[in-house]
């Protein structure tokens, strides 16, 4: 992914590059016990908040990202659509707390890297009664394999999907992937009623043709403009993601002001995604608790635009990192729902579960390397020395043009103080906010980054693996790639890497491609994000961590313990 | 008469098509893909390729445009690029919930502008006072004026729901109270000036002298003598502040997360999509170019003087 998307209230944009351009495993990030014990302060990032241990009638939760352009699996690339499609529709896997990948909807078998068989869980029905077959199945994966979805690049390596019996699936490969079986775990490996997606045609997943799943809830009402209603599958086979609120109001406010003052109220239960600009606000709040959850996969990315330019030049683009305080960017612009990141790859990208000890020790050690070098920018005496470098590669005063999202009031704060620092070491940075439109379309087409320099944005990985965004990076083509970046070494460890289901011999490939690619120095990761939500007093069994993507995390969500 | 009827119907005619021109060109010159929406950033040239042709968005812009408008001719304003779904659908919705916000305002408006312009008209004592409100009312924006009455009357108080459209009519009144009040702060205060001014100059007019002279009572000499005559202006005012609300919804819909159409034509802008920006840019011009049309008749109506010289005075 790595797409530059941005997030904040109005902002819908951004992230669906990002989302759409990862592999599926949200989940990975921690896949959170539903009975955590409930976090005493938001200071403290947990992975799950409370204990459910009863029904609701109604939980009424926002969507600050707005309205879903479409609740079609494979095309709910974003946050909004993407948490609602997780809780109305099953993967074929889901990820484990260890996160290795276990049964859902199917069990799975690999008898050779170039074939992954699927057995589908006999008896699951969907909401109108209708068993899940292999063609139902077939048809949800060459429905996400083909052209007109955001996910349909995470199929190039698959050869056919095929029906090898009433309740067996088997995809072939052309060659192998490493991480397509974790994105079964995800929505595109949702599955759908064939019948039921075929009569809808091209409204399927809008509100005038909605879909047909098997997941907790069953979309009951969707008013374009104004909310939907889930309602609770009496028949769901799965008691662990059993629904707990017999229904669910979704809102679709956007506003961050009007949004805090409703979980202040009381009017909302819940919501994730809260706009950081009202962290403060909603710190002091009564009615319920500001959580921020962690591990996550979202960070802050400053990345050079184009491979020409002023910060062609090595020594420029360091001397701007080097004025950098990122301390100062978690507490000035985030109200610390963040951390300082030293390398392109975000720390929870390898510092999770899914790696075994020996492949984090490989990771643990690389970082700690960039870490001590970096730790000190944005100090004066950084500063200082980022002056004098800058002069000597010959830089006086070009400027340095910045790209950030228009509206975006948190990105415009972190430009502005990225602005502030350059400025004191004789860099002259220019903010330039896109259009989101226009903003989009940079993250992904060098026309659109025309005479731009930075693209300071957030994003984030679905894969808890920085083989994800690295394998959109830093080989030759790759989308996320704005400077042609080329290094055969880098290009081939990465490949390995991908063919590889060995995650000890991946993190060996992977750090040393690493330690190629970042003294290039072409982008930085500043921040890593906590997931900040917000939950009503008296509920509790909440997903915290980003893993909420991936998983019925509204389902779960019932009345507290006493 | 004749005449008049076919600038009546020809001239918005003409303003509607030539308004769908514009806003067609300007859209199609904003820069970006909206492509990206769809399929991320991560789908091949070839995928992109693939979906231009599938949706019409590869062909020459002229002829995208003539057959938007024929299909709109016929009824038809097509599909939402974004969100797949008949601009109709999209919009249906959407709009009673702009109206009914419009509507509620435009009451608000009317009844306590005109309300107060007439008392601050008649009543020296009051003017200064009134003019005070006034001057308060207009400077405090839309956005201001929501967050406060929301804390005030949402939070504090409880009176009222910070967000949503309800259910039923009685539930959306009540929802909607506190975003009319914010939508209807600044237009209460222009109109409330408007009227004002006019009262006050009929009430100094020789015709009202007049009528005190022969000893008419108050309440009559306002009702035939001055409101009267203060119409035209008040009206006039009054009919383009409410024609102009249907634009101005998008900050109190956004502050109190109402799906209207303001904010679906604030997205839609965002987004390029071009059918649902035509769609709800020429309902905001149709709204207008009816209200015009209307107060033109109404006063070719009101007015004999319009009649005998077979043109509008007012604009």
């Amino acid at each position: 992914m790595n797409g530059q998307p941005a997030k904040g209230p109005h902002r819908r944009h951004a992230a669906a590059a990002a989302f759409a351009a990862v592999t599926a495993l949200a989940a990975a990030c921690s896949a959170p016990s539903h009975a955590a014990p409930a976090a005493s302060a938001v200071s403290q990032t947990v992975t799950s908040y409370g204990v459910a241990r009863g029904n609701l009638a109604t939980l009424t939760w926002d969507l600050p990202y707005g309205e879903p352009n479409t609740i079609d699996p494979p095309n709910t690339a974003f946050y909004n659509s993407s948490l609602i499609a997780a809780n109305l529709c099953d993967p074929l896997l889901r990820l484990n707390p260890n996160y290795s990948i276990g049964p859902n909807l199917a069990t799975y078998q690999q008898p050779s890297p170039l074939t992954l068989i699927f057995n589908i869980r006999p008896g699951v029905k969907f909401w109108d009664g209708s068993p899940v077959t292999s063609a139902d199945v077939v048809w949800s994966l060459q429905h996400s394999a083909s052209p007109s979805t955001a996910v349909s690049f995470l199929y190039s390596n698959v050869k056919s999907i095929t029906a090898t019996g009433p309740l067996q699936v088997t995809v072939k490969f052309t060659r192998p992937d490493s991480l397509f079986l974790f994105e079964m775990s995800s929505f595109s490996g949702m599955v759908q009623e064939k019948r039921f997606a075929q009569r809808a045609g091209s409204k399927l997943g809008t509100a005038a043709g909605k879909i047909m799943c098997s997941g907790p809830y069953e979309l009951t009402s969707w008013t374009p403009g104004t909310g939907m209603t889930l309602t609770a599958n009496p028949h769901y086979w799965n008691p662990a993601d059993r629904a707990h609120a017999h229904t669910i109001q979704i809102q679709f406010d956007t506003d961050s002001t009007s949004i805090a003052q409703a979980l202040i109220s009381g009017q909302l239960d819940g919501a994730y995604e809260i706009p950081p600009a009202v962290i403060p606000r909603l710190r002091t709040a009564r009615s319920g608790k500001l959580i921020f959850g962690a591990p996550t996969q979202l960070y802050l990315t400053l990345s050079v635009a184009r491979p020409t330019g002023v910060l062609a030049s090595l020594d420029v683009r360091k001397a701007l990192w080097m004025t950098i305080n990122r301390q100062a960017l978690a507490s000035a612009a985030y109200s610390g729902a963040a951390t300082p990141n030293y390398t392109q790859m975000n720390v929870d990208s390898w510092k999770n579960a899914s790696w075994p000890a020996a492949a984090q020790k490989i990771w643990s050690a690389a970082y700690a390397g960039f870490e001590r070098q970096e730790r000190s920018w944005g100090t004066p005496a950084a500063i200082s020395a980022a002056k004098t470098l800058a002069a000597k590669a010959g830089y006086h005063g070009q400027p340095i043009v910045l790209a950030t999202l228009a509206g975006d009031a948190t990105l415009a704060e972190v430009a502005g103080l990225i602005q502030g620092w350059a400025q004191e070491a004789g860099l002259n940075v220019q903010i330039k906010p896109l259009q989101p439109l226009a903003y989009d379309n940079a993250s992904y087409s060098a026309q659109y980054r025309t005479g731009l320099d930075l693209l300071l944005g957030v994003t984030f990985n679905v894969a808890p693996n920085p083989l994800e965004p690295m394998g959109l990076t830093y080989t030759p083509g790759d989308p996320y790639n704005y400077t042609n970046y080329s290094n055969p070494k880098v290009t081939a460890d990465i490949n390995a890497a991908l063919a590889t289901s060995n995650l000890v011999e991946q993190a060996r490939l992977l750090s040393n491609a690493q330690s190629i690619y970042e003294p290039a120095s072409w982008s930085q990761t500043l921040l890593q994000f906590d997931e900040i939500m917000f939950l009503k007093n008296g509920l509790g069994g909440a997903t915290a961590s980003f893993a909420y993507l991936n998983e019925p995390s509204l389902a779960i969500i019932g009345k507290a313990a006493n | 008469m004749l005449s008049q009827a076919r600038r009546w119907i020809l001239s918005p005619l003409l303003t509607l098509l030539a308004a769908s021109f514009v806003l067609y060109t300007a859209v199609w010159l904003q820069p970006g893909n909206p492509l990206t929406l769809i399929l991320g950033t991560r789908a091949s040239p070839a995928q992109y390729r693939y979906m231009a042709n599938k949706l019409g968005l590869d062909r020459p812009m002229p002829v995208r445009y003539w057959d938007w408008l024929v299909a709109a001719v016929h009824g038809n304003f097509g599909t939402s690029l974004v969100y797949k779904q008949s601009v109709a659908s999209l919009i249906g919705p959407r709009i009673l919930t702009t109206l009914l916000l419009i509507a509620y305002a435009s009451v608000i408006i009317l009844v306590v502008g005109v309300a107060l312009g007439i008392l601050g008209g008649m009543s020296p004592r009051l003017a200064p006072v009134i003019a005070g409100l006034n001057g308060l009312g207009v400077a405090i924006p839309g956005f201001v004026a929501a967050e406060m009455l929301t804390a005030l009357f949402a939070v504090r108080l409880g009176w009222f729901p910070v967000l949503g459209t309800g259910q039923g009519l009685a539930g959306r009144l009540q929802h909607l109270t506190l975003p009319a009040f914010a939508l209807a702060i600044a237009s209460i205060s222009y109109v409330s000036q408007i009227t004002r001014a006019a009262v006050s100059a009929e009430e100094q007019s020789p015709h009202v002298d007049t009528a005190r002279g022969r000893g008419l009572s108050g309440p009559r000499i306002l009702r035939r003598h001055v409101l009267r005559n203060a119409a035209m202006p008040i009206m006039t005012v009054s009919a383009l502040t409410v024609a102009s609300l249907l634009a101005g919804t998008l900050v109190v819909e956004y502050a109190f997360g109402l799906g209207g159409i303001g904010s679906l034509l604030d997205q839609s802008v965002s987004d390029k999509d071009s059918n649902v920006v035509l769609a709800i840019g020429l309902i905001l011009v149709l709204v207008f170019v009816i209200t015009t049309t209307a107060l033109d008749v109404l006063q070719y109506l009101m007015d004999p003087r319009l009649r005998l010289k077979g043109a509008t005075k007012w604009h």
